[in-house]
């Protein structure tokens, strides 16, 4: 028990923190108690959840992957015209994952293969994967996405529950295992670590590189079918700007932007503390305008625990040590 | 003459540690004194208490009779008038000489920075360093043992009568450590005291008056140099005796049977051309030459880490063909020990258990996924048997010492099954016990049969571990000796330095 | 540990005292503005019979006598004083419309990704080519470009149009701009949102109507009673505080029985908007209706509806064709049209004018009109009385 204590401190801290925003919301607002306030949560955490963990993989190689948004607007489109052409909707499930790793393999290709910076590289693909997406669409909308489809995500559990949370559940414990439990976790974090020594110990590097690109568009992906189901429909500005919510999922369950450092679980509880942050703002009514400043206040609080983790050993050893004499 | 330092009772805690334990010393008004000990053993933590980089500690620091506090490293610079010389000095290399010393002090004529007084100033400083370079230099042009006299320059524009140098010849020539020593003696003769912190015997005997050893957060005892030699100075600062001379314990090894053979490995900027050399089973090949002599570019290509430009390498007969990289290298078996370990060696975010590990992941599976438990047992089977300090797998490499870090790396390559191991200036930064326990390893490992390359810049340590010694100068391959009773070092150094 | 779980503490207060007092600072600021005793007569108007401009022009000009004690040099074209519709101009200075052979006009507008500008860049290219002229029409890829759209504004003044229609990202970045075409000698007009003050002209929607019109709707749908909530896009442009504005004055003015229970951003994001309806939901089980500031949040909320079984009315501003689709399919109940086609013939139209020597006021309103099922499927210029302008060479 100690030893899951100090192995995830961090993703511990989050859920903390999340379940005494959680208790602040219910103070001033008992209906955020209710089981159809949390199901709204866990629904509204699945699109920034799915492209956390994706773009988590980015960043633990020391990366990053800005066109997780263009990306998601893309499969959107791709899978919606599939699907009002007549595919069989699970054709066009996987239709829009190939897309999604395509696309994220030509970032991959950029990183690795012309060895540019990845926030330039994904900058780039950031902007002509949207162009793309407008191009292909002419700027208008696909519309009336059959039920055959989106009721694959739609669905209800009993309780209420929605496929698509399921879904987001399972993409995360295999990001989880991915990272935990296989060669690939291991070369992730060493390159994420140090490059140049992750090389030197034989890694390949560039496979590695490759695969998390790949994941990200994958789970970038996901996400876009999910939102295509609940939606019904797709368009070419769909996922402006999400990209900056699912870094900060991704910060503040613990991944360092430096790489090499970062869990799924940690990712899950940074995206679902951003949620439970979304919905209590709008139970509880607060202005629009200060939700921003609300948001960014916590993202910035949380990422300071990293910093503030140091000074803190120091100060109780130095207690512990006072008290001892 | 009074004292310029004296250090009264000094206890100082980090989280865990008590890694200075009542130390007591002091240090006289304008003698060269050296701080011994071996990594770990607290110098640097007695320098940043000087110097006013931790300000926490207990005990009193005196500087010339009177008791100090300083708040941080400026405050010291300004009002305790004492310096620190940088391991790896800190400048900024796109402004100027004169810039960087004044940095942050400028003369200054109404809002503008005077430069005109500025460069004078800083100029006949470094005249009086007998330095080649001039005040209005880019920073960036100069070479490593320049900028160590920038260092210097900066502490003297401050007017320090106390300046520390920690391991200032740690990337130096010996022609640019020749040019220190002479300003270290200039300034003893100035009166200015010196501390001098340095892994390298010799030059403690060569520039310093006494030497205060310290020990595992303790402080052992101060000898007169002149009064010493190097055997008791080692025997107090490990504890016990131990040769710091490389040295075979054991015959050599190899065997007939070629691993490795390189032919004609050139690059495209001249910094290798047309190298070739064959490695044998069994054999500890030394490379040795100068700083920037190509041979850590060539050791990078064998390793896979950088790409091949042109010529043949052949791996127990047969060539190796298609492209060249560090995953196909260790699939072949070649392994390398990089030079700079804090930047290349580990992950600094990971454990000793998982950087072991990296390498050999293959063998940790059960079913699909890696079990923890067999990547321990491999890490624990290696601690013990490379008797690696602390004996905790879960540690972070990073907090390690150099040796020990050293060790960790090579118990990654023997976990996997590789044949050529490549040792890049394989005791840079390690103390003179770990020194000793790599040289005994790689005797161990060559008697599996492994073949090694040792790339050295320490003449001695490179004569006496190879069973066969090629010397470098400029990218070429200027000499083999292949009969190790015949190395002669006048010899060596002159193929080096590119004479025949 | 304790320390960590002391400062994830604190941060929750300060962060919840923080939104405590944003909640009431935000509220209080809107109330009390834009009272007016011409209220009733809008009320008297039948919606779905169209705008009737003549009527929104004589309201603005009342209605800025309540603005008066504001005073400033704020710009408000929904409140201009001599605000007038392409009717009355026509009535005023007779049907024909000169023009000459080598007017040459110059457009800028914002991300053609969006079908309301793609429409109103149609409705440009059809009055051009009515007109006989040459027209250089220009927009941004994106609705964040303001130094782009500023750069191609200052572009076609230099190759010396003669007018300048303008639709500006922001209600500042083309303010410079205007100014150096005004020194050029180019008339400026102003298309739409958002608001440039230094223009010769505006020329759009009563924005404020449009919050006014779906306000009157949704009462008449409920009886004038219930809860209703607002999903307001993020306030960069005019537009969006109007319509906001315009719903909420219209509920206080008539002593509405229906009680706006929450009003948030969504970013003009359909996924967003989607969330934000499904939290309402759940929150409000009474809510019973919910007016958004564009069709795209609308149909976001729309699916959100859907997906509750409940039978919460959604009404949206722009009039999009998917919006039109929505509305046949029986999902989307109404959108407030600003007919973007025939908005730009009535700018092209007052453009000319002006150039000509006509006295125009400054404000001229553009027709608008609320779609429901009962007229989705009726021709547009029907509903709004379009007549083509008659163009004199």
């Amino acid at each position: 028990m100690k030893a899951i204590g100090t192995k995830y401190k961090r993703e511990i801290l989050v859920f903390l923190a999340t379940v005494i925003l959680g208790v602040v919301f219910t103070a001033l607002n008992p209906n955020f108690l209710m089981w159809r306030t949390m199901l709204t949560i866990f629904q509204q955490m699945v699109l920034n959840g799915l492209l956390a963990v994706g773009i988590m993989f980015a960043i633990l190689t020391g990366g990053i992957d800005l066109s997780i948004g263009c990306t998601f607007a893309i499969v959107g489109i791709a899978v919606a015209n599939c699907c009002v052409k007549g595919m069989n909707p699970f054709l066009a499930i996987l239709a829009g994952l190939l897309v999604g790793v395509v696309l994220g393999m030509f970032n991959g290709f950029l990183v690795t293969n012309l060895k540019l910076q990845p926030f330039i590289a994904t900058l780039g693909t950031m902007s002509l994967y949207r162009g793309v997406a407008y191009v292909v669409t002419g700027g208008a909308p696909v519309t009336n996405v059959p039920d055959s489809f989106r009721n694959i995500f739609n669905g209800q559990l009993p309780g209420g529950i929605r496929y698509y949370v399921i879904v987001m559940i399972a993409v995360f414990v295999i990001a989880h295992i991915i990272l935990s439990k296989t060669r690939t976790g291991d070369y992730l974090y060493a390159v994420g670590g140090n490059e140049e020594a992750a090389k030197l110990s034989g890694v390949n590097v560039a496979k590695t590189k490759y695969i998390a690109y790949i994941v990200s568009g994958a789970c970038t992906a996901v996400a876009g079918l999910v939102m295509l189901a609940s939606l019904g429909s797709a368009e070419a500005t769909a996922g402006i700007g999400y990209e900056t919510n699912a870094i900060a999922a991704a910060a503040i369950g613990g991944t360092s932007m430096a790489g090499g450092r970062g869990t799924a679980l940690g990712t899950f509880f940074g995206a679902l503390l951003l949620a439970v942050l979304k919905v209590g703002m709008v139970v509880i009514n607060v202005d629009s305008f200060w939700q921003y400043v609300v948001t960014g206040l916590i993202i910035i609080a949380a990422s300071y625990f990293e910093f503030m983790k140091g000074d803190i050993a120091a100060f109780t050893a130095r207690h512990k040590k006072e008290r001892s004499m | 003459m009074g004292k310029a330092v004296e250090f009264v009772k000094i206890n100082k805690y980090f989280p865990g540690v008590h890694v200075l334990k009542d130390i007591s010393f002091s240090v006289e008004e304008g003698e060269v004194h050296a701080l011994l000990g071996e990594n770990g053993a607290g110098k640097s933590t007695i320098l940043n208490i000087l110097h006013g980089v931790y300000s926490e500690y207990e005990g009193d620091v005196i500087l010339h009779g009177k008791k100090v506090s300083f708040k941080n490293p400026n405050d010291a610079i300004l009002n305790g008038n004492i310096s620190k010389v940088h391991q790896e000095t800190m400048v900024v290399e796109e402004l100027t000489v004169g810039q960087n010393v004044t940095l942050g002090y400028q003369p200054k004529k109404g809002l503008f920075i005077d430069f005109s007084k500025m460069h004078k100033d800083v100029d006949e400083i470094l005249a009086e360093l007998n330095c080649r370079f001039r005040s209005r230099d880019i920073v960036r042009t100069l070479t490593a043992g320049e900028k160590q006299m920038l260092a210097i320059a900066k502490a003297i524009y401050h007017h320090s009568n106390i300046i520390s140098l920690d391991e200032p010849t740690a990337s130096l020539t010996s022609k640019e450590t020749e040019a220190l020593f002479g300003v270290i003696r200039k300034l003893k003769a100035d009166g200015i005291t010196v501390l001098y912190v340095s892994h390298h015997l010799e030059e403690i005997f060569q520039i310093c008056d006494r030497a205060s050893i310290m020990r595992d957060g303790e402080y052992i005892q101060t000898l007169e140099i002149k009064e010493t030699t190097e055997d008791e100075l080692i025997h107090a600062m490990v504890g016990r005796s131990v040769s710091a001379v490389a040295s075979r314990l054991k015959p050599c090894r190899a065997e007939e049977e070629v691993v490795l053979k390189v032919e004609h490995l050139s690059d495209n900027d001249g910094k290798y051309q047309d190298v070739n050399f064959e490695l044998r089973k069994g054999e500890i090949l030394g490379f040795y030459g100068l700083v920037g002599a190509g041979r850590t570019e060539v050791m990078r290509v064998l390793a896979g880490a950088d790409r091949k430009i042109s010529g043949t390498i052949y791996f127990k007969g047969k060539e190796i063909r298609g492209s060249w990289n560090s995953t196909r290298a260790l699939k072949y078996g070649i392994g390398m020990l990089p030079e700079d370990r804090k930047t290349q060696g580990f992950n600094k975010l990971d454990t000793n258990c998982n950087n072991i590990a990296i390498s050999s992941l293959e063998k940790y599976m059960s079913g699909i996924f890696i079990s923890d438990g067999k990547k321990l047992q491999n890490a624990r089977h290696f601690f013990e048997e490379l008797d690696i300090h602390p004996n905790k797998p879960d540690y972070l490499t990073v907090n390690m010492s150099g040796g020990n870090q050293q060790k960790v790396i090579l118990a990654k390559w023997m976990s996997t099954d590789i044949d050529v191991i490549i040792f890049d200036e394989p005791t840079k930064g390690v103390d003179v016990a770990a020194k000793a326990e790599i040289y005994r390893l790689m005797e161990e490992l060559v008697e599996e049969g492994k073949s090694l390359i040792v790339v050295s810049s320490e003449l001695p340590e490179a004569m006496g571990l190879s069973d066969r010694l090629i010397v470098m100068s400029e990218g070429r391959i200027t000499k083999e000796l292949t009969d190790r009773a015949a190395f002669d070092s006048d010899v060596i150094l002159n193929y080096a330095i590119g004479g025949n | 540990m304790k320390k960590k779980v002391l400062a994830v503490l604190l941060t929750a207060a300060m962060a919840v005292s923080l939104t405590a007092c944003g909640a009431n600072g935000g509220s209080n600021s809107k109330d009390g503005s834009g009272s007016s005793d011409t209220q009733t007569q809008e009320s008297d108007r039948d919606a779905s019979d169209g705008a009737e401009n003549s009527e929104e022009g004589e309201n603005g000009s009342e209605d800025s006598k309540g603005q008066g004690d504001a005073g400033g040099k704020e710009f408000n074209p929904d409140k201009a004083e001599d605000a007038m519709s392409i009717e009355e101009i026509r009535e005023k200075n007779g049907a024909e419309v000169p023009v000459e052979a080598d007017w040459k006009l110059g457009v800028v507008m914002k991300s053609l990704s969006n079908e309301f500008w793609r429409t109103l860049q149609e409705g440009y290219e059809a009055a051009a080519e009515d007109a006989g002229l040459t027209i250089d029409i220009q927009a941004t890829t994106d609705e964040s470009d303001e130094t782009g759209q500023q750069t191609m504004t200052e572009a076609l003044t230099t190759q010396g149009v003669d007018a300048l229609l303008m639709s500006p990202i922001s209600d500042s970045n083309l303010t410079s701009a205007v100014e150096s075409a005004n020194d050029a000698d180019v008339l400026t007009v102003n298309v739409n949102d958002g608001l440039i003050a230094e223009a010769n002209h505006y020329v759009g929607p009563n924005a404020y109507m449009n919050g006014q019109l779906a306000a009157e709707w949704i009462s008449n749908k409920l009886g004038d009673e219930g809860q209703v909530a607002i999903v307001v896009g993020m306030a960069k442009a005019f537009a969006a505080r109007e319509r906001t504005e315009g719903f909420k004055d219209w509920i206080a003015d008539n002593n509405s029985k229906m009680e706006i229970v929450a009003e948030q951003n969504a970013d003009w994001d359909r996924q967003k908007s989607k969330e934000l309806a499904n939290t309402w939901i759940t929150q409000y089980p009474e809510l019973k209706a919910i007016f958004c500031n564009n069709d795209d949040m609308a149909l976001g909320v729309v699916e959100a509806v859907e997906e509750s079984g409940s039978d919460i009315l959604v009404v949206g501003v722009d009039g999009i064709g998917e919006a039109y689709d929505s509305i046949r399919a029986g999902k989307l109940d109404a959108t407030v049209d600003s007919f973007p086609f025939y908005m730009a013939q009535v700018a092209v139209e007052c453009t000319l004018r002006s150039i000509a020597g006509q006295k125009l006021p400054s404000a001229v309103a553009t027709p608008q009109a609320l779609i429901d099922s009962e007229n989705v499927d009726k021709d547009a210029a029907e509903i709004i009385n379009w007549t083509a302008p008659a163009y004199t060479k």
